[in-house]
């Protein structure tokens, strides 16, 4: 039944200085959809580019239906029917989704566009993904979810049979996953051949058969998944045994640090009250857009609440700008790094001193070598792989820059550290030693906010979880005894349906 | 003995590319300049290398080398400032009826330095707190200032002959006329080159300097890490209508005369020489030495060609070609354009 559709073979490719990729082998089957993991930097993306091709091997064959292929250009790629979906959608956020579907080759009448067909065409390719959009709609109106599925449906529009996805569901909340898997299955009952390259297990467990792990550019090998256990996959991913994916911790939480009452902003920041204790991690669990990041970016004085009051250490604060939350030791480390988490063209030092210039200056002027010294120490402590201090930030992987972000905060003193999904689009090695880290402040008495969609990451590092519904809290519960479901039934609100109070640790004064 | 020798030829390459690109830049547009300077050297050296010429090229690039300083602010931090040149125009208008009204020359330079500051501000209020794009507001307020400056004189200039004291008038022309020792090098290049150095020490190495780096480079972040983003961009407006002031008076002095339709399009050569020497026009990159090595380039070029009887509309032309070379090139050390060229001709690669 299986039969090849394409197949990489001793793929290398260096660039100045490294050796990216070293012999990648790598092969996919009619209407199969293959697992590519590997830590970040390990050349997944690179592979990528090379089957797309974005860049060029400098070793190694391609064959298509055992036809040996030369792929010199993108175009080349769609010629041969082979589409990726990159992890940051490149879409026109100004047109219609039939107009970017069609984008570049429009049906036309004459000389202008018909507008009447290109429609028909595209609701033709939605509805054959079973997609329910209005070809009409603007794009930038459209979910990254939906903006996702338009992109796919681009891509199936051109003929692919090989379509590559990156890390899609990044970004997504669990109905919208389910979705997508959805049309996965329909293009794979199509008969296309898909490479999944995703971080979470769990997935690759739902929808694929086979993944192939690659590591520091190494092939490493490629295995059923029936016949691995997951200790095993970590096990080639990282190349080392991880004992536990959450580092097990004990924790002495002390007095309350922060507290928040009546926090309210419009219609999606309704919260009564939350508190957090010396050397605590408070998990914040809820769907995506249910206003978690809203809630904290209202407490760290990033927006301005309708109504707010503070409490730090017992004492009233006032929070209406960032820099008064700094002054009363709150950092936020944002969601999105590349967005407003890094000026990715400055360089690590920069970065690391960006919320901390007032303590390295004397009258106005900026001490450099004390910045130096103060950044070289948090990559020494954050073991931040980089050349050195003077490396940009866009040239470091998601792991490392994550770490720069954290070394803003920690390099000022924080009482109380906001995260907001620590741990996204990193990897698994990344990730471990970023729960270390968390564990080690919780140790100097830091209390950590930890706002994150990944229920296992939930689960094993916080005391307590805050579940969030609709901009309100529907539920705190021990973290220790609590389970997915129970995170999932409050996140979803299933509990006011069944009219059932939401459940509570603390005691509200 | 080979290979290391290759070791370290590609280390050199290495680190050169380490470098940030704005500095990458600077590397490649001073060695443009030096070529230029050798090339106009080698064809008419007893003309282009004689001191009272090399004099006069250093003082035809002070207004676009201290507007351009000025400007540098606003693009590094990710604006732009159109109205320059007209706010110049204001600030020598503003000098000279002033001093017609008999005050001091040093009072009338602070007010006049105020007003420059002032100008700033109010293209700060635009774009900062009313949020038009920095393009656009300064766009509108280049026909403000340039208006203000005619309806105060009515369109005609003002001369310096008519200040009351001829003492004044003379004191006055010596700031952007005068030299030293008579024939010397001009005063106005003196105070160009402290206006520049001390913009580079402010943009380099003060806490204000480091914030509006961050804030061209990424806003959010800038924000979210305790930055008031709208002080620091305001201070970059602020900075540049001060050097519009400065070269306002500079070449008031030096003309004996205000035209209200002095400095017209001056921002776009102070833009082009920022260019020229490696600023990015999206932001976040890039010093005051960048600018002054685009300002001497421009200089040369224009002296040069000057010199050997150019033509000065084919002298514009030159110069546009010249500016898109650069920073065509400066895109291709990235690696990027040979790529786009085979692309856009449709040429397969075998």
């Amino acid at each position: 039944m299986s039969e090849e559709l394409f197949r990489m073979e001793g793929i290398s490719k260096s660039f100045p200085g490294v050796k990216a990729l070293d012999k990648v082998n790598l092969m996919v089957n009619k209407g199969e959809v293959l697992g590519l993991v590997g830590e970040n930097g390990a050349g997944k993306s690179t592979l990528m580019k090379i089957l797309s091709g974005v860049y060029r091997a400098d070793e190694g064959e391609i064959f298509i239906e055992g036809q040996k292929v030369e792929i010199d250009s993108v175009a080349k790629a769609h010629e041969l029917g082979i589409s990726i979906i990159m992890q940051e959608l490149n879409m026109c956020g100004h047109l219609s989704v039939a107009d970017n579907i069609f984008i570049g080759r429009a049906p036309k009448k004459g000389l202008f566009i018909d507008g009447k067909k290109m429609h028909e065409e595209a609701q033709k390719v939605l509805k054959d993904l079973g997609i329910q959009l209005s070809t009409y709609t603007q794009v930038s109106d459209l979910s990254v979810a939906q903006q996702q599925m338009v992109e796919i449906a681009k891509a199936i529009s051109f003929n692919s049979r090989i379509l590559v996805l990156d890390e899609p569901t990044a970004t997504l909340t669990e109905r919208e996953i389910d979705q997508l898997f959805e049309i996965i299955q329909r293009l794979k009952d199509k008969g296309v051949g898909m490479v999944y390259i995703s971080h979470r297990m769990a997935e690759l467990n739902l929808i694929c058969e086979r993944v192939t792990v690659i590591r520091d550019g190494q092939y490493i090998g490629t295995r059923n998944l029936s016949e691995i256990t997951m200790d095993e996959l970590v096990n080639m991913i990282v190349g080392r045994s991880l004992e536990d994916k959450y580092p097990k911790h004990k924790r002495t939480i002390g007095e309350v640090v922060l507290e928040g009452r009546n926090i309210h902003r419009g219609s999606k920041v309704n919260f009564d009250y939350f508190n957090v204790r010396k050397g605590e991690i408070l998990g914040i669990s809820g769907l995506v857009g249910a206003g978690r990041t809203e809630l904290m970016r209202c407490v760290f004085g990033a927006d301005r609440p309708d109504s707010m009051e503070l409490t730090m250490e017992g004492k009233p604060i006032k929070v209406n700008s960032v820099i008064q939350a700094i002054s009363h030791g709150i950092g936020y480390a944002t969601e999105d790094r590349k967005r407003d988490g890094l000026a990715l063209g400055l360089d690590i030092k920069y970065n690391t001193n960006m919320a901390h210039l007032q303590q390295l200056s004397h009258f106005g002027f900026i001490d450099d070598n004390a910045g130096a010294e103060n950044a070289q120490k948090y990559v020494d402590l954050l073991r931040t792989k980089t050349p050195s201090i003077h490396q940009l930030c866009g040239n470091l992987s998601g792991g490392n820059q994550q770490k720069v972000v954290l070394a803003k905060w920690l390099c000022n003193d924080v009482k109380v550290l906001i995260v907001d999904e620590p741990t996204r689009g990193i990897d698994v090695g990344a990730k471990y030693e970023v729960y270390e880290l968390f564990n080690k402040l919780s140790d100097q008495g830091v209390a950590i906010i930890m706002i994150s969609s990944e229920l296992p990451e939930i689960l094993g590092m916080s005391d307590r979880i805050l579940v969030v519904n609709q901009g309100e809290f529907n539920g705190e519960l021990d973290a220790k005894t609590a389970t997915q479901e129970q995170i999932l039934y409050l996140a979803a609100g299933y509990n006011k349906l069944e009219g059932k109070p939401a459940p509570s640790l603390t005691v509200t004064a | 003995m080979a290979t290391t020798q290759l070791e370290s030829t590609a280390k050199k390459a290495n680190s050169f590319n380490k470098l940030n690109a704005a500095t990458r830049r600077a590397i490649y547009s001073m060695g443009i300049l030096i070529a230029l300077f050798v090339l106009f050297s080698a064809i008419s050296a007893d003309k282009f290398l004689a001191a009272a010429n090399l004099q006069n090229l250093l003082q035809q690039i002070v207004t676009y080398t201290i507007i351009g300083c000025g400007l540098t602010f606003c693009l590094v931090c990710g604006g732009n400032d159109l109205s320059a040149g007209a706010s110049m125009a204001l600030s020598g208008i503003i000098m000279v009826s002033l001093l017609m009204k008999g005050l001091p020359l040093w009072v009338c330079v602070i007010l006049c330095l105020c007003m420059g500051i002032l100008t700033g501000i109010m293209n700060g209020f635009f774009i900062e707190i009313l949020g038009v794009v920095p393009f656009v507001a300064t766009l509108a307020t280049q026909w403000v200032y340039r208006g203000m400056a005619n309806v105060l004189v009515n369109g005609a200039p003002l001369y310096t002959t008519n200040i009351p004291s001829e003492e004044v008038q003379a004191q006055f022309y010596i700031l952007g006329g005068g030299r030293i020792g008579g024939s010397g090098l001009p005063y106005s290049v003196i105070i160009t080159a402290v206006y520049a150095i001390f913009l580079g020490i402010v943009l380099a190495k003060t806490r204000t300097g480091r914030q509006i780096y961050a804030c061209g480079s990424n806003l959010e972040a800038a924000k979210l890490s305790g930055i008031n983003a709208v002080r620091t961009r305001m201070f970059a407006y602020c900075v540049s209508g001060l050097s519009a002031a400065i070269c306002g008076i500079l070449v008031a002095s030096r003309l004996s005369s205000a035209q209200p339709t002095a400095g017209n399009g001056y921002e776009m050569e102070a833009i082009a020489a920022s260019v020229l020497g490696g600023i990015s026009i999206l932001g976040g990159e890039g010093t005051i030495l960048n600018t002054v090595i685009g300002a001497l380039m421009m200089g040369v070029i224009r002296n040069g060609l000057n010199l050997n009887g150019v033509n000065s509309f084919w002298q514009q032309v030159i110069v546009g070609l010249i500016l898109l070379i650069a920073v065509a090139s400066q895109t291709a050390s990235k690696g990027g354009n040979l790529d786009s060229i085979t692309r856009f001709l449709g040429i397969k690669k075998k």
